[in-house]
């Protein structure tokens, strides 16, 4: 288990997340908040990239900075803007990956082969990462995070400009390999977490805000949707969330804080809904 | 294992290769045409025995007199004549004068070979230098360069591939000063035949050092043949290439990149070189100052020699170095238990 007890990170005077608590055991959590919001910080400590100002960060009871490289050993990372050699190859980037892994040279070449196979990659192996598409990139990426076969994954932004298509293969691929460990993803992108997390985190103004199921997070505003094709007679305070084209009529779907169910359509949130609900003072 | 990959990612930069490239063909340019096809007397001996009785402390009297030296800082610069006349004659009994070297133009052909700034082994040293610095820049930035940091240090080698890094620069760094000084020495001895030299005592009659009080004979601490003084300059300046490498990996884990590292590597040397032009003259720092790699680069014609003005103390080459080298060492050693500690944002 996976545990952060208090932990707060400060830049000089900035705070970047303050008093931070969390447990994380098998499964998929999506950590869910808007750009400079903390999650890449909070990444960064679990990875060991940065270290907390205060609290501390356990794996199954030791703090992780202690474990050093026992830690390291079962964490697979795929950073946000994953950098590489542009002139190796994916093979070549994965050999010297799983050297720095500690992976036996054999063991390595196997394990890269059946990695490159599963993220789709295995005609292009052996080809200079150099003119490789944003999605092939980020398949070399997950790849090479998977190589020591980590208890925890952690992906920042794994879908970050990726097209549609690309996206989908992606999660489909996060789903496959979330079987038996934890794995951490960050995103601002709501529908990425709807379709894989089973748990959703959320920050708001540096602190933790929500730690539960979507379902669960969709509940805190059960009651508070709505849609309606003529706005205008809501005179009450709301918040836009979307508009859609519904034949030939705008649908508006809007937050209110006042029971609107006799000028519009109670509807059930969405995980979209409450992220636009909870963050809507800040700048997305 | 991670050192090899470390060193092969160093030694397939191509931008590398042609800076090596580029100064072996510079040295080879820089080697004087004038004196390409003279034919060197390598078999008359100096006529007399200059060392038999060579006063070293009327030198030291000169030098204390001239730069109106404090009386502390004159007694060190007497100590050391003292010892320098007892070199001197060492010299004399063994009859280093008498030795043919290059004939006439031995004290030309020694500086063409020797100079710090101006011969060939100087050159050499420099580019060793500078390349090893380069090189440990190169290697500590890379994954920065290639924004591989976070891939990198988070897995189980994590930051102690600092160390990996570190010595895979420093050993591209010598290798590369090796290769490069011996390609360039290989043409410099098919230009210049030393077949018939190399045993002769580098403190030869026709070879003397011009210094500020005029020129004085060439002696060395201990005897030298052409042979073992080279092979003893090469090797001390094998020393100094891995100060710089270790230079160079100090600076580029404090730097942000390796422009700025370059920078400040620029700036740490020129503030060596600027350092005695700040420290008053009748101190020990001063003498002190021309002991840094920078120092004793420039000096480096004088090495295992008296070392003239600049210095008090007898082996002014070897405990530079060696001073150099033990603070570079524990500075880099700082540098990577600061690396360790430190976030990588």
């Amino acid at each position: 288990m996976l545990l952060l007890d208090n932990v707060t990170k400060k830049f000089g005077k900035f705070t970047a997340l303050e008093d931070i608590s969390l447990e994380f055991s098998n499964g998929v959590y999506g950590m869910l908040a808007p750009n400079g919001a903390g999650k890449t910080t909070l990444i960064k400590m679990l990875t060991t990239l940065i270290f907390p100002t205060s609290g501390e960060i356990l794996w199954n009871g030791d703090e992780i900075t202690k474990l050093d490289a026992d830690y390291r050993d079962i964490i697979g990372y795929l950073p946000q803007d994953f950098g590489y050699y542009k002139n190796h190859s994916p093979r070549d980037f994965m050999l010297y990956i799983a050297a720095l892994k500690g992976i036996d040279q054999a063991t390595a070449k196997i394990k890269t082969d059946q990695l490159l196979e599963t993220v789709g990659l295995s005609d292009v192996k052996n080809k200079k990462m150099r003119k490789f598409s944003g999605g092939m990139v980020q398949r070399v990426g997950i790849a090479q995070a998977m190589l020591n076969n980590p208890q925890i994954l952690i992906l920042d932004e794994p879908t970050a400009g990726l097209d549609p298509k690309e996206r989908v293969r992606f999660r489909n691929l996060i789903s496959t390999l979330s079987k038996d460990r934890i794995v951490i993803l960050s995103t601002h992108i709501v529908s990425d977490i709807e379709t894989i997390a089973n748990h959703v985190i959320m920050f708001k103004n540096h602190k933790l805000l929500a730690n539960d199921s979507p379902l669960n997070i969709c509940e805190t505003i059960a009651d508070k949707v709505f849609e309606t094709n003529n706005i205008t007679a809501i005179k009450t305070p709301y918040l836009v969330l979307t508009e859609r084209q519904d034949g030939g009529e705008t649908l508006t779907r809007f937050a209110s804080e006042v029971d609107c169910s006799s000028l519009a359509s109670p509807a059930n949130p969405s995980l979209e809904d409450v992220f636009l609900y909870i963050y809507r003072d800040e700048t997305l | 294992m991670i050192f090899l990959l470390e060193l092969k990612k160093i030694l397939s930069m191509a931008a590398l290769w042609s800076f090596v490239a580029l100064c072996f063909a510079f040295n080879i340019w820089a080697i004087p045409s004038n004196l390409r096809n003279v034919d060197f007397d390598t078999t008359t001996p100096f006529p007399e025995n200059i060392f038999d009785g060579y006063s070293a402390s009327e030198t030291a009297d000169v030098y204390i007199a001239m730069f109106n030296l404090s009386d502390r800082v004159a007694d060190r610069m007497a100590i050391k004549h003292e010892a320098l006349q007892a070199a001197a004659n060492e010299r004399a009994a063994e009859g280093a004068s008498f030795s043919p070297y290059l004939g006439e133009l031995t004290q030309v052909m020694h500086l063409n070979l020797f100079h710090g700034v101006a011969g060939v082994l100087g050159r050499l040293l420099f580019q060793g230098m500078l390349l090893a610095a380069l090189v440990a820049l190169l290697a500590i930035g890379y994954e920065r360069a290639s924004n591989t940091e976070h891939s990198i240090y988070t897995t189980k080698k994590g930051r102690g591939l600092l160390r990996s890094k570190i010595a895979a620069g420093l050993v591209a760094g010598v290798g590369l000063y090796i290769l490069l000084a011996a390609a360039t020495l290989a043409v410099y001895f098919v230009m210049f035949d030393y077949g018939a030299v190399w045993g002769n005592n580098v403190s030869s009659g026709f070879n003397y050092v011009i210094d500020i009080i005029g020129a004085r004979p060439f002696i060395t601490w201990r005897s030298f043949t052409v042979a073992s003084y080279l092979g003893a300059s090469i090797g001390l300046g094998l020393l100094l290439v891995v100060c710089f490498s270790l230079m160079g990996a100090s600076v580029a884990v404090f730097s942000k990149n390796g422009y700025m590292g370059f920078l400040a590597l620029l700036l740490i040397n020129a503030l060596f070189l600027a350092a005695p032009l700040a420290i008053p003259m009748n101190t020990y720092s001063y003498f002190a100052s021309f002991y840094s790699p920078i120092w004793l680069w420039w000096n480096s014609h004088l090495w295992f020699t008296d070392g003239g003005i600049t210095t008090l103390w007898r082996h002014f080459e070897l405990w530079g170095t060696g001073f150099s080298f033990l603070a570079l060492a524990v500075t880099c050693l700082f540098a990577v238990k600061k690396f360790e500690k430190r976030d990588i944002q």
